[in-house]
């Protein structure tokens, strides 16, 4: 979606809510996928990925029209989420409870969704070594690598996500790879 | 392994895809509808915390805030018509019993489960819900027991 189509998405949303399903229906698998990746648990990263549109769709009128791609914006509120689950290696999504639970389990593949998924994760070896080192990182080093490394952003994108300075993003990717390395090869 | 060649492993590192997940339409779904559904239960949950209020000012501090006279007008215009007698025993039961079906659905959860044919009930310990549930039920109970024992004291 470009940025021009974003914009006029976001009209549509401020003049019918309805709409906001066409943001939801685009970027779920991206979403969804990064919080996957982050966590390697299926049920936790769609949790996170339901709380984070949750959010996104509350905020959505407070969402000022900046340039900034409404991708930048989902990958900020999912980070957050998936930041509160590593410093406190637990989940406690504050707006899931009160309006999406009867909704969560109602989903008849999921069991199926989730094999495929766990399949898939089991036979990227390589990744799972440097994802099970890198939840050992300091978050903000946890964060650049995985935008970097496991969604592909550049710089640029990762500090308008993380809010900032490019600077900061590739020194903080810089150290967060030394460290990393030094892990991967204990 | 050197810096320069570790970087290098993690920019052609194979990342899974998930791509095979399925954005869930009963979740969007309930996304879409979430502010009508808070709009809904904030009403429910505000109009019988008023109305208790005033009963609690009313007994227990002896502060009339109005309802009561107004809601006694309003039975007795009500009673007085033939077409609208209805309506009385509707506000009195039936109000408090559409809280009460309102609030038990909005806090339980079935789910059925094909494989071990097992229906599961699940409910939600939402306080606000809870208490609404239980205040209505009180408030179904005292009239029904009221209206049970006025009909034996005539009879």
């Amino acid at each position: 979606m470009t940025l021009a189509e974003e914009h006029e998405l976001w009209q549509r949303i401020r003049a019918d809510k309805k709409e906001f399903g066409v943001l939801f229906d685009h970027y779920f698998k991206p979403i969804f996928g990064y919080l996957y990746r982050r966590t390697g648990e299926y049920e936790l990263a769609k949790d996170m990925a339901a709380e984070t549109f949750l959010k996104a769709f509350f905020k959505i009128d407070s969402f000022e029209w900046r340039h900034i791609s409404f991708s930048s914006w989902l990958y900020r509120i999912a980070t957050n989420e998936a930041n509160q689950f590593f410093r406190q290696q637990k989940y406690r999504p504050s707006m899931l409870g009160n309006h999406l639970e009867a909704a969560l389990p109602s989903h008849p593949d999921s069991e199926l969704e989730r094999t495929t998924l766990e399949a898939e994760l089991k036979e990227h070896t390589d990744f799972l070594l440097i994802q099970r080192h890198l939840k050992n990182l300091p978050i903000h080093y946890q964060e650049v690598i995985s935008l970097r490394y496991f969604e592909n952003k550049d710089n640029h994108e990762i500090s308008i996500i993380l809010h900032k300075p490019e600077g900061t993003v590739k020194s903080l990717l810089s150290r967060g790879l030394e460290k990393l390395r030094k892990l991967v090869l204990k | 392994m050197e810096s320069t060649d570790f970087e290098k492993q993690m920019e052609n590192l194979k990342i899974p895809s998930a791509n095979t997940v399925r954005p869930p339409v009963e979740i969007k779904l309930a996304i879409v509808n979430a502010e009508r559904s808070a709009v809904m239960g904030f009403w429910f949950i505000t109009i019988p915390c008023y109305f208790f209020f005033c009963v609690f000012m009313k007994f227990y501090f002896q502060v009339n805030l109005g309802i009561f006279d107004s809601l006694g007008g309003l039975m007795r215009a009500l009673d007085q018509n033939p077409y609208l007698r209805f309506l009385s025993p509707f506000l009195m039961v039936g109000l408090p019993l559409l809280g009460v079906v309102l609030n038990a659905l909005a806090i339980t959860h079935f789910s059925y489960q094909e494989s071990s044919r097992m229906l599961q009930i699940r409910i939600r310990l939402r306080w606000a819900n809870l208490i609404v549930l239980f205040v209505s039920l009180a408030l179904v109970s005292v009239f029904l027991l009221y209206a049970i024992v006025e009909n034996l004291h005539h009879n």
